[in-house]
């Protein structure tokens, strides 16, 4: 036992006092149970048609007796909103001061999110004024959300949302601020749960509040910042309302929990030209994990063209790997020129630029999971096997042979996509992709790495170039 | 779930949520995102309900939903941390005040940790539980355990400003690890 052993001890009781239960705590276990029964029995019909061996997501029905909230009639708030223009509406001459995270504004991207909106809107950037008002930077892919205002030339005036992006700033929605308006309702993309956020007035005396499924059971909206509410959307959200509230309880204002602009499921990824070659339904929705050099990722699409015989300029792409081994880029994306999408690994020496490349068979439909071996590079004793699972997957785990136990692979890599250390000519070594819930009994997918490797794979490796 | 199955799984919820409740705030760091979090994993337990056959092992297996929700990497949550106005209880002996004043200091520091390191010290530090055992739980080696916790404590010591402060020495090995780490 050492001091710091003691002292966090005692840190962690001293704050876990402090939290008092929940007056209800089965209330919105039900109503969330069926939000994920619903949401992965959508992923198991997208990947029921794998036809590899991989266990497709199942979720027993085990909430087919769920009672439905019952259908209450919908409180009458409080009292009525205040009439007239609120000294809570948001007032394009004086508007809320910005809130959130700094960093989404740094290194001059507040002025690149001005231009490229003034570009977007058709005008000079010197013609806009660009309003930030709350941002937020998603901690694990880094990608940044930001509700602004703007004044365009004319003096119309509108607020909207605009996301950062591997490409550039990506304008998500903007619409006209109407007079008065005292709350910008904006929807976030999930993992599981759909969220709506709420940015208000800039005084932290206000309340905001949200009640879902019609119940009028109003509870305060987990803050985000002063005047900034965030709340799941789930259930029967049709009824669901939020409200703000000034310090004397006089409702600001009490409006559907609709978002006015919502925010895609924040899987564009890397979008290299070609973006706009229509995407075959064998693409996978899946966002992209981790990145790569702009310029290799052209070559890699260049050599993709080779290997297929299209047109450069008439691939579409989406990369769903992008990282280094060592001395080794590494890239798995899929690829399309007006047939399926096949998927393509690449990689790159840093040291002496050789290639490698494997073209794959067009990709089955609903995939639990890529994989790709990588060549080892010279002076080295390992490929590198690439395991790409789909998003909501848990854990991987590895066997090196038919006679092992699958443990867990030590470094899960970036965003659940892992590279493991494969000795060149294995065989019958296995991959266990687990669920989200990290539950071994209900992986998505249960096989051999040919078998994994099988789900895309078909032609021989080109090799070392 | 039959009645008796829902029933049972009520009566759960209905003991065990207010220590599940402060597991997931030490996760998370603020209540609102703890309610949360564990409604998401009492969710997905009910889910599974007729699946855990030994009543004995829920509380195992909540907690590893618990974590594996909350450093799940998909989950896009931002972790701008609410400040809190509660007051942890204060320390006995010594300096009341500058114990608070250190408590506070690693709650904070705490809130800066990436997530898997932050599951790891509260499943260790705050769940009491053994290196084997918070590798089951996270499903990983007892070698990313060590590894992992001793880079988290080099990490809290060092955001805390309080490297040179005696009540937080490591012993040794623990140094040593995570010098290598």
């Amino acid at each position: 036992m050492s001091p710091i052993d003691d002292e966090l001890r005692t840190a962690l009781r001293g704050r876990a006092h402090t939290v008092q239960p929940v007056p209800d705590p089965l209330a919105g276990i039900e109503r969330r149970a069926r939000t994920l029964r619903r949401n992965r029995a959508a992923a198991a019909v997208a990947g029921s048609a794998l036809a590899i061996g991989a266990l497709a997501v199942g979720v027993p029905a085990v909430l087919s007796t769920v009672t439905p909230a019952p259908a209450t009639t919908f409180a009458s708030p409080t009292a009525a909103p205040v009439p007239g223009v609120s000294p809570y509406a948001l007032d394009p001459q004086a508007p809320w001061a910005y809130r959130g995270d700094e960093a989404v504004l740094g290194d001059g991207s507040r002025e690149t999110y001005a231009r490229e909106y003034a570009v977007a809107k058709g005008v000079a950037e010197d013609q806009v004024r660009f309003v930030p008002l709350y941002g937020l930077r998603d901690e694990p892919t880094g990608a940044d959300v930001l509700v602004f205002l703007a004044e365009l030339p004319g003096g119309e005036v509108r607020w909207g949302v605009v996301r950062s992006g591997e490409g550039g700033p990506e304008l998500a929605g903007d619409t006209v601020l109407e007079p008065g308006t005292t709350a910008l309702p904006v929807g976030l993309a999930s993992d599981e749960v759909r969220r709506l956020l709420v940015v208000a007035a800039d005084d932290d005396r206000l309340r905001l509040e949200h009640a879902a499924d019609g119940t009028g059971s109003w509870r305060p909206m987990a803050s985000r910042g002063t005047g900034i509410g965030i709340t799941p959307r789930e259930g029967d959200v049709a009824r669901d309302r939020f409200r703000v509230l000034d310090p004397s309880g006089q409702v600001v204002t009490d409006q559907p929990a609709e978002p006015v602009i919502a925010l895609g499921d924040g899987t564009e990824g890397q979008t290299p030209p070609g973006d706009d070659v229509p995407a075959p339904t064998n693409v996978v929705p899946w966002p992209q994990r981790g990145e790569v050099e702009p310029e290799l990722l052209e070559q890699a699409l260049v050599d993709f063209a080779e290997a297929t015989g299209a047109s450069r300029d008439e691939l579409g792409s989406r990369l769903l790997y992008g990282g280094r081994r060592g001395g080794q880029v590494l890239v798995l994306l899929q690829a399309w020129s007006g047939g399926d999408a096949r998927a393509f690994a690449w990689s790159y020496e840093l040291d002496g630029g050789s290639r490698t490349s494997r073209l794959y068979e067009p990709t089955a439909p609903g995939p639990a999971a890529f994989a790709a071996v990588f060549p080892a590079l010279p002076g080295e004793t390992t490929d590198a096997l690439l395991v790409v699972p789909e998003p909501t997957a848990g854990q991987v785990l590895y066997a090196p042979d038919a006679g092992s136990e699958p443990r867990p692979v030590a470094d899960q890599g970036t965003e659940a996509a892992v590279v493991i250390d494969r000795t060149p000519g294995t065989s019958g070594d296995r991959v266990l992709v687990l669920d989200g819930n990290g539950d071994p009994d209900r992986p998505v997918f249960r096989g051999t790495i040919d078998e994994l490797l099988a789900a895309t794979a078909g032609e021989p490796d080109r090799g070392a170039r | 779930v039959d009645e008796q199955a829902k029933e049972d799984f009520r009566s759960y919820v209905a003991a065990r949520s207010p220590a599940l409740l402060r597991t997931a705030y030490m996760l998370t760091g603020n209540r609102s995102d703890a309610e949360d979090l564990l409604q998401t994993a009492l969710a997905k337990t009910y889910l599974s309900w007729d699946r855990i056959r030994a009543r004995e092992a829920v509380d195992g297996y909540v907690r590893r939903v618990l974590v594996n929700t909350s450093t799940s990497w998909w989950r896009r949550r931002k972790v701008d941390e609410v400040v809190t106005d509660e007051l942890p209880e204060p320390g006995t002996g010594r300096d009341a005040s500058a114990d608070l004043d250190l408590h506070d200091a690693l709650w904070t520091a705490l809130a800066g940790l990436p997530k898997r390191q932050r599951a790891m010290v509260v499943l260790r530090y705050y769940e009491d539980l053994s290196e084997a055992e918070t590798a089951q739980v996270m499903g990983v080696s007892v070698g990313t355990v060590k590894s992992t916790t001793s880079r988290a404590l080099s990490r809290l010591r060092e955001t805390t400003g309080l490297r040179d402060d005696p009540r937080l020495d490591l012993p040794s090995t623990e140094l040593a690890s995570g010098a290598t780490s």
